[in-house]
């Protein structure tokens, strides 16, 4: 590292010594050209990024771990802070820096250096979202759907599920072929040891890129990781790939951004997030979107208090993305999982994508549920209840069933489809929750094992009207299991 | 007038390869001041792999004029 040091020392003649270290921000004199996003470098070898500059010092975020002292001296790179992409980081675990975590050997590929932080690309190398992207989720794919290229806010409570709807998305997509990068910002050990794990058993983890980053993590490299892993994902995207990215969650690295920001003597506002937390996470997240030669999915992941969705980086996020799904803590009381909140949730641009048969069902089934809530609430009054309502609030459960499914893999959205249609002419009618549950875990597992039955729901696609396609699926009820109409 | 503290002053850093007598010393803070005005502050390291010559660091420029660059330029 000394080497390192005294050549760039030679090599740009220009020299800073530390006055002052406070936590993850160090302030230095000198560096007389030093400009803002440069990676500066200490005799000790700890690296860092620009982070403000007056007349009189310098302020950089530390990005490795190292001991600096004040008087220490240090070194501007002329360099703005860059990763090394390429198609290595297609799996494995890297840190924000690109560099391998669990000390694997990288396959040797031709890489590149990208600079982290650049301006998002403009209007005329971006194309409309028409694709659909599947989430393997049923409820998301049929009620709110996603395209390929959209930017989706994942909002909820601590523990309600988030992040395993990002892991099953991230499992669909990585099935598909596409790739994936998951961004975890801040988090403990453990949580990471237990994505790994939970990816290998499902059998993704070589087709996954985590840029991970730990709660002990300098402040600084944790404030990078979204950046980062947004470069990973523009560098696939750019070889015409359709790229998933996922970045757990927002509301962490705003905690880390605005920890930066209070040390380094920013001023406060709103809950003390500096005045540039909506900018932080606006030119990121503008980076992602449908291009010509790819597109980048994003969902960000952030946290809700209590349910209130009326929280600072919430209400900002959401007018960043094009929607977001609120994984509501009431739904997953009721033990509902995936706890989204249909009512809630919004999804932009995300119909458009969808095919005729899905747009038309999912209309209805939104239509429905919307009543049904309406009716459930007006059951409180304790009227007694007619056989057509009695039917209603059946089908309603049943729908329920089957969006709330607890399940681990994704569900491929032809047979989501296949099922909804199947509920929706009357598949399980009059059975209550408890055993249509059987029946559903039962037609699932057929539908997992029956290449002739996977075949006949791909092929009931083709149907252009909603009605041919709901009566040719009633016809195929035998199929599924379960007896009758 | 307000106290004159350490970081009011320029700080001219010297890194020679020899240790400087109080003349030499004396000298060099003569030169410095007329160079760059009185209120400069004269710091003298001593470094022998530089062999002769000096490094300067002044006002976050740095100039490496030792003997040791030289032979490492001409013959490394």
């Amino acid at each position: 590292m000394q080497n390192i040091y005294k050549k760039y020392l030679d090599e740009i003649g220009e020299v800073g010594e530390v006055t002052a270290v406070k936590s993850a921000v160090v302030t230095a004199s000198g560096l007389p050209n030093a400009f803002l996003g440069e990676r500066v470098l200490t005799e000790n070898g700890v690296w860092g990024l620009i982070f403000s500059i007056d007349n009189q010092k310098i302020e950089f975020l530390t990005l490795s771990v190292g001991s600096i002292r004040i008087g220490e001296k240090l070194v501007r790179t002329s360099q703005v802070f860059e990763i090394e992409v390429g198609d290595h980081l297609g799996s494995g675990v890297f840190d924000p820096l690109g560099q391998t975590i669990l000390g694997e050997t990288l396959s040797e590929t031709k890489t590149q250096s990208r600079p982290v932080d650049i301006e998002a690309a403009g209007l005329s190398s971006r194309k409309d979202v028409t694709e659909f992207f599947e989430t393997g989720v049923g409820i998301v794919d049929l009620i709110m759907p996603l395209g390929k290229g959209q930017r989706e806010l994942v909002i909820g409570d601590r523990k309600s599920g988030r992040s395993e709807f990002a892991i099953r998305a991230m499992t669909a997509h990585a099935s598909a072929g596409g790739v994936c990068v998951y961004c975890m910002i801040g988090k403990r050990t453990s949580y990471i040891e237990r994505i790994i794990d939970s990816f290998t058993q499902v059998g993704v983890l070589d087709r996954l890129c985590l840029i991970t980053t730990f709660a002990s993590d300098p402040a600084g490299l944790i404030y990078l990781a979204p950046y980062s892993a947004m470069t990973v994902a523009e560098y696939f995207r750019d070889q015409g790939q359709d790229a998933l990215l996922v970045l757990d969650d927002l509301s962490t690295h705003s905690n880390f951004y605005r920890e930066v920001s209070l040390v380094s003597g920013r001023f406060p506002g709103r809950d003390s997030y500096p005045g540039d937390i909506f900018y932080a996470h606006s030119r990121l997240l503008e980076r992602a979107g449908n291009f010509k030669n790819g597109s980048i999915t994003a969902l960000p992941i952030a946290r809700s208090l209590e349910g209130d969705l009326s929280g600072f980086i919430p209400t900002n996020l959401m007018s960043i993305t094009d929607g977001h799904l609120f994984f509501d803590p009431l739904f997953f009381n009721e033990g509902k999982r995936p706890a989204v909140n249909p009512f809630l949730s919004v999804t932009r641009v995300g119909r458009q994508t969808q095919g005729e048969l899905q747009k038309n069902l999912g209309r209805e089934i939104s239509t429905f549920l919307v009543d049904l809530k309406k009716l459930r609430s007006l059951m409180h009054f304790g009227a007694e209840l007619t056989e057509r309502v009695q039917a209603k609030l059946n089908l309603g459960q049943r729908l329920e069933s089957f969006f709330y499914l607890n399940r681990r893999l994704p569900l491929p959205w032809q047979q989501s489809l296949f099922l909804a249609a199947a509920i929706w002419k009357g598949w399980g009618k009059g059975k209550p929750s408890e055993e249509f549950e059987p029946m559903l875990f039962a037609a699932l597992a057929k539908l997992e094992s029956d290449q002739s039955l996977q075949n006949l729901v791909n092929e009931l696609i083709a149907e252009d009207e909603l009605e041919d396609y709901l009566l040719k699926v009633k016809e195929n009820f035998k199929a599924l299991g379960g007896e009758d109409v | 007038m307000a106290k004159q503290t350490d970081c009011d002053f320029k700080k001219l850093e010297l890194v020679i390869a020899f240790e400087p007598d109080d003349d030499l010393r004396a000298s060099l803070l003569d030169w410095a001041q007329e160079q760059f005005g009185e209120d400069v502050m004269l710091k003298i390291r001593i470094d022998k792999s530089l062999i002769a010559g000096a490094q300067v660091y002044f006002e976050g420029k740095y100039v490496d004029l030792s003997l040791s660059k030289k032979i490492y330029a001409k013959y490394l």
